[in-house]
């Protein structure tokens, strides 16, 4: 049985509050099995075989009357749960304790609180404001943030291999990067003000995307030339789906230092660097 | 003073398909579009309001019928009816299924009146963050638009509302004068979510302060004062 939820707003209010909602421990999804086409005697088989191989998505599963098979089903609950688990998951303490970087988090006082007010998500809060003019480093070229967005696991699996290719390949291209930052409940957005706040001349954050069904590990790069508060989206590059099944951590790292250099060459980004 | 949640109850759910002609008329259903129909009762009506809204997201359903039992669920007619009858209508099974359950996921999980600890008014402070087909027409906003949806006994109603008001940039979109079907009042705001969200606790801090003095408006007059 649920359990029910107090909205936030009450939350204080309550005279027995429920115990509060455990952060379920993530576990990377195994790759999908090749899955078997659903369609009863088709038409043409080999063709089935070719669409099936050449996309993730559920296509050719078959029907029971006008329904999703069981298999369909319970295969569509999984990955919903994935994406479900994905958002709600927190960057671990192992994971903070390993990368050498200057921790920070958004104006977010929890995760719930994080997921409804994305404004929130973009700005630092005033203690990591303090702790990031004291110890952070100014006037880079490049500012490196890594952060949850909104799925945690993507940084947990790629961040570890991402970081160091994405310094090395900055650094063989003559680009200065600082200590990196570690940002909590944070949204694409909170680069902007990091980037300000330390006079950086760009800034990459890598952060886990909008989870999809059964993707909860997949992270995108976005880059942004010359920082100012809410910056146009048009004026940043993305690189995404960074994950096991996707773009590899070192050719994503080498594709950002490439846009990077060009875009610092230029001093512009986004769509004026195409 | 501190609150508990009061969780509502499903007191009888039913399928009705292939209504008669006659009946379906007479509650004035659509017999050519709405040919599956599920009905259910529940001891908060306000709530069940909101799980059929909700329910209007989740499957092709429409609310045919919903209303409020007079004197409410302390005073029901019987068993099994609460205060309030709802009908949701589709053209097909499967849908009231799909709907029934999810008004009551969102009974269980979601909706609920609340109480102070140890007793006193009930009320309602609920904001909705998306709003179905049902309530967004009923309240004629746009579905889809955050909406709150207060209510509390008479007086508690009236403070309470006034206090949301003024508290945030939210609007009184239809008001529910008591006396209602069962006494209380309220009504449905609009704004955006976050105003709605202080609203919604602005009008609880008032209710709780009538709740804990309900007499504090009762002063003598400065010429009877010696």
């Amino acid at each position: 049985m649920s359990q029910r939820r107090i909205p936030a707003f009450l939350e204080d209010l309550i005279a027995t509050p429920d115990s509060k909602r455990l952060v379920s421990a993530y576990d990377a999804p195994a790759p999908p099995a090749h899955p078997t086409p659903g369609v009863e005697a088709p038409h043409n088989p080999a063709f089935l075989e070719r669409l099936m191989k050449a996309t993730p998505s559920r296509v050719a599963t078959g029907r029971t009357g006008t329904r999703y098979r069981t298999a369909t089903y319970l295969t569509l609950r999984g990955d919903h749960a994935i994406a479900k688990d994905a958002v709600e998951a927190e960057i671990s303490d192992e994971l903070a304790a390993t990368l050498d970087c200057v921790h920070v988090v958004s104006r977010c006082s929890d995760r719930a609180h994080y997921l409804l007010h994305p404004n929130e998500g973009r700005r630092l809060s005033d203690e990591s404001r303090r702790r990031l003019e004291q110890e952070g480093t100014r006037d880079v070229d490049v500012q490196v943030i890594l952060a949850d967005g909104l799925a945690a696991p993507a940084l947990q699996i790629n961040g570890p291999r991402l970081l160091p290719a994405l310094t090395e390949a900055l650094r063989a291209r003559g680009i200065s990067t600082g200590r990196p930052i570690l940002a909590k409940m944070a949204r694409v957005g909170l680069q902007d003000d990091i980037g300000v706040l330390l006079g950086a001349r760009a800034t990459v954050i890598c952060l886990g995307e909008r989870p999809g069904l059964g993707t909860g590990d997949s992270l995108s790069i976005y880059l942004a030339i010359g920082p100012k508060l809410d910056q146009d989206n048009a004026e940043k590059n993305c690189i995404s789906n960074i994950r096991p099944q996707g773009l590899s951590p070192e050719a994503a790292a080498d594709g950002a230092a490439d846009l990077l250099r060009r875009g610092l060459d230029l001093g512009r980004g986004g769509l004026d660097l195409v | 003073m501190r609150i508990v949640p009061l969780a509502p109850k499903i007191l009888a759910c039913r399928e009705l398909p292939a209504a008669d002609a006659s009946l379906l008329r007479a509650l004035g259903i659509d017999i050519d579009r709405f040919g599956s129909l599920g009905l259910l009762t529940c001891d908060q009506d306000d709530s069940l309001y909101v799980a059929l809204d909700h329910a209007t997201k989740f499957a092709e359903v429409e609310v045919q019928f919903a209303k409020s039992f007079y004197a409410g669920s302390a005073h029901a007619s019987g068993p099994f009816s609460g205060e309030i009858l709802g009908i949701l209508g589709a053209s097909e099974p499967d849908s009231i299924q799909e709907a029934l359950i999810a008004a009551a996921r969102a009974l269980e999980e979601d909706i609920c009146f609340y109480e102070p600890e140890g007793g006193g008014p009930a009320f309602f402070p609920h904001v909705i963050g998306e709003t179905g087909r049902y309530l967004s027409a009923q309240a004629g906003i746009e579905a889809g638009a955050p909406m709150g949806y207060f209510i509390a006994p008479p007086i508690e109603s009236t403070i309470g509302l006034d206090a949301a008001l003024k508290s945030a940039d939210v609007k009184l979109v239809r008001h529910f004068a008591p006396p209602t079907e069962t006494n209380f009042g309220g009504g449905y705001l609009s704004g955006e979510l976050h105003a709605l969200e202080a609203a919604a606790r602005a009008f609880t801090d008032a209710v709780l302060d009538v709740a804990d003095k309900p007499m504090a408006g009762m002063r003598r007059p400065s010429h009877m004062r010696w």
